[in-house]
């Protein structure tokens, strides 16, 4: 609730900032209407009708300056009550028991890619249904777990969500890279992927683990 | 056991059939581009057809069996191709400049190509910790890395995924077809048929592709939607109804209809668009800021995987600072080359600004392109050279040569950042996609310079010229005109830049970007763009995330696919028949 009235009142600040932003200096509106004559009428105009950029800015700030202060300061309310809203949820969120079991989730595909390798060192395995099988993982398990990204960052913080996200991340393509070595019925590229995963996969359990205990 | 044959020998990733045909495929796009691009002012999304064509080339016709190939290859061309835009944008202000002016039509080509080579590689180099913050940090959606992916994955995911894909790409087609030739209209002006005033547009664009990336975008895209609302239909009418913009009477016009184009016209260049353009830079400014601990554990990895993996998945530390040092003196010398009067602190000073300049400007629109699918390269060029034109205390050949630089790094980041979504989403390894890009990427630069050159001592281009306008570079030489008179709208940027550096306090990354990069664009783009994004919230709503990674995903790629390959055979072929 609180960060809709941030978003709400930061939207008025924008619309306030680039209102004053926007308007013309008196100079400006005079060449505006140049230009509009020009236009309809075709009327020759000099080229000292031009004002410098430095004397319209001057004109610009004794008259329209207040207002671009006024809308910064609402944009900076708005944002500011928004980040205090995120600041709580994340206390709230600290408590709860709620949200994505991380450690168990990564765990889960520990299994899934270990049980992969296993049927990939089977001779008679169709290759095509392994890769039905990983995309499956991946739309099931690993795209939800990322989507949930965030409750991580609220939870750990910047710098520890970082540490985890980007072994993840490595585990992520090298999966995705196991699913195309299977479409191009490479089994031995597809083993050699899905090893690569599980070390990016222990990296990011690992980085789990000291966060969490941090 | 399946019973097609199983692949042997090492998986083909950076092959030579992949580099040269890609080499190949890039240079002939750069200079199919240079040309479309002196003719018609724009060029196409160039990840999305060298995509489109190499998949055709290596896997339809030279039966080469590895997806992760067919992203190398596309990477290759891509990049290679990328110099055409950045080029055809930029010098030609200086041939047309250079026709009133000798001593302007004396400028250095080794400086040009100097510069343009050093933006190459600094566009590359910028996005190496860039890729690891927006892919794998933010996760950004780049739709047309997702399309490519989608399409290169289509021999294996199945039957009824290539026929979604097939399904979006003909419904882009089939429409995209009689809106080229305007046999029906390429807008939908529902506010102009509804008897509203054009300064307060209700546009919808007949672009599937615009659709796709908004379908693509989801809830991610709202900010940029409600940032073009905001300017067109709040400020908009504001200034009408405040008398910000004079009246019809002042301005001597014969009716309120035509007033009411004009003033929407002067509203959206004079007021929206520099005030957008201060936007997005205070928005990306705001988002280094706030991105300044991720961008360093993205760099503190990159060190990190040098030292721990086997097998590097990326380009080192030292590569980047490398990089950085090299594309710096490169640009120093290019600097000098163009301005041989300049002392040497100066051209070092010029250097640096361009290179930060380069790396602000790449970060905005690698954001945009990530988050909407637009690339604001011809606005951040523009400001690039007005900072290259004051730095170099009003040196014209100077700044548009070193704006060379600017405007080919910006564009390398959109493109190759696009490359490298792809590439995440069916496994490539960056590091070898990031040798690739460093390896190849330069050469569009002497393709593209050369093609110009041989145009401009053929048939020529410019504002004189019935058949090749160049309207980019003359838009550019009328800016720069308008800098030697003094007349820039510093006023504009430097307040735009102050909102969006505010924006960037609210805890929603990008957000600066988006409202500012809306009030950059023509409105019916967000518009159409939005109809996307809230048919996406809606699916998902209704019908789950698993609908929209099967059934969705597979339907907007084949929207972006199919619109960019039409267009692009399309304004072929109506080039080719003298169009």
């Amino acid at each position: 609730m609180m960060k809709t009235v941030g978003a709400i009142v930061l939207g008025l600040g924008v619309m306030l900032a680039a209102s004053a932003a926007v308007q013309f200096g008196e100079s400006d509106y005079q060449l505006a209407t140049i230009a509009g004559q020009q236009a309809f009428t075709e009327a020759e105009v000099s080229q000292s009708a031009a004002v410098p950029a430095g004397q319209r800015l001057s004109e610009w700030r004794a008259s329209h300056l207040v207002m671009l202060l006024a809308g910064l300061a609402l944009i900076v309310s708005g944002a500011v009550m928004a980040r205090l809203s995120d600041a709580r949820q994340r206390e709230i969120s600290l408590t709860a028991t709620g949200g994505n079991d991380w450690s168990a989730t990564l765990e889960q595909l520990r299994q899934y890619a270990d049980r992969f390798l296993g049927e990939l060192e089977q001779a008679g395995v169709s290759l095509d249904e392994v890769r039905d099988q990983i995309n499956h993982v991946r739309q099931s398990v690993l795209e939800p777990l990322i989507a949930s990204r965030h409750e991580l960052e609220i939870r750990l913080g910047l710098a520890a969500y970082t540490s985890v996200l980007g072994p993840l991340s490595g585990f992520e393509r090298a999966f995705n890279r196991a699913w195309t070595a299977l479409a191009d019925h490479h089994r031995t590229e597809a083993v050699a992927s899905l090893e690569l995963a599980l070390v990016q996969l222990t990296e990011a359990e690992k980085a789990l683990k000291d966060s969490a205990a941090k | 056991m399946s019973d097609i044959q199983e692949g042997e020998g090492p998986y083909r990733e950076l092959t030579i059939a992949a580099a040269v045909l890609g080499v190949l495929i890039g240079a002939l796009m750069t200079a199919a581009f240079v040309y479309i691009a002196l003719k018609l002012g724009f060029t196409m999304p160039g990840s999305t057809v060298a995509a489109i064509i190499g998949f055709a080339i290596l896997r339809g016709i030279m039966r080469r069996e590895s997806i992760v190939e067919n992203n190398l290859n596309q990477t290759v061309a891509s990049g290679v191709n990328n110099a055409s835009a950045g080029i055809a944008f930029t010098l030609p202000a200086l041939f047309i400049l250079g026709i009133n002016d000798p001593e302007l039509a004396n400028f250095n080509p080794v400086a040009a190509l100097l510069a343009a080579i050093a933006g190459s590689f600094l566009g590359i180099v910028v996005i190496i910790p860039l890729r690891k913050q927006m892919i794998e940090f933010d996760r950004l959606k780049f739709p047309s890395g997702i399309a490519v992916a989608s399409l290169l994955r289509s021999p294996g995911a199945g039957e009824r995924q290539a026929k979604l894909l097939a399904g979006g790409f003909g419904v882009a087609a089939v429409l995209h077809v009689p809106a080229y030739f305007g046999w029906i209209p390429d807008q939908l002006p529902f506010g102009t048929w509804l008897g509203g005033p054009a300064w307060f547009p209700v546009t919808l664009g007949i672009s599937f592709a615009s659709i796709g990336a908004g379908l693509l975008a989801g809830r991610g895209g709202l900010p940029f939607v409600f940032g073009g609302m905001l300017a067109w239909w709040v400020l908009s009418p504001l200034a009408i109804n405040l008398a910000w913009v004079p009246d019809m009477q002042a301005t001597g016009a014969p009716s309120m209809a035509e007033w009411n184009t004009w003033a929407a016209g002067w509203l959206y260049s004079e007021m929206l668009r520099p005030v957008g353009i201060g936007i997005l830079i205070g928005g990306a400014l705001s988002g280094v800021i706030a991105s300044m601990p991720a961008l360093k554990a993205a760099v503190h990895s990159l060190a990190q995987a040098t030292q721990t993996e086997g097998v590097a998945q990326e380009v080192s530390a030292h590569t980047l600072y490398l990089g950085v040092a090299g594309s710096f003196l490169v640009l120093f010398l290019a600097a000098i080359f163009a301005a041989p009067d300049m002392s040497l602190p100066h051209a070092a000073l010029t250097a640096v600004v361009g290179c930060l300049w380069l790396a602000l400007a790449g970060l905005v629109v690698a954001q945009a392109a990530g988050m909407t699918d637009i690339s604001p390269i011809s606005g951040m060029s523009l400001i690039g050279v007005t900072i290259m034109f004051f730095l170099t205390g009003g040196e014209v050949a100077t700044s548009i040569i070193l704006g060379v630089a600017v405007s080919i790094g910006i564009g390398q980041c959109a493109d190759m950042m696009s490359d490298l979504k792809s590439g995440h989403l069916i496994g490539a390894t960056p590091r070898i996609q990031q040798i690739a890009q460093f390896s190849f990427a330069w050469l569009g630069v002497p393709v593209a310079i050369g093609v110009l050159y041989l145009i401009w001592n053929g048939p020529g281009f410019g504002p004189g010229n019935h058949d090749l306008s160049a309207p980019q570079g003359a838009a550019l030489a009328a800016v720069m005109e308008g800098l030697s008179s003094g007349d820039a709208p510093v006023d504009k940027y430097v307040t735009g830049t102050a909102i969006g550096l505010a924006m960037g306090i609210f805890p929603l990354s990008g957000m600066g970007v988006l409202v500012g990069l809306a009030m950059y664009l023509p409105f019916y783009i967000t518009l159409t763009y939005g109809v996307g994004c809230f048919i996406s919230i809606a699916l998902e709503r209704r019908l789950g995330t698993t609908f929209m990674a099967e059934t969705v995903v597979p339907v907007a790629a084949g929207f972006i696919i199919g619109e960019a390959l039409v267009n692009l055979t399309l304004t072929l072929f109506s080039l080719g028949a003298g169009g």
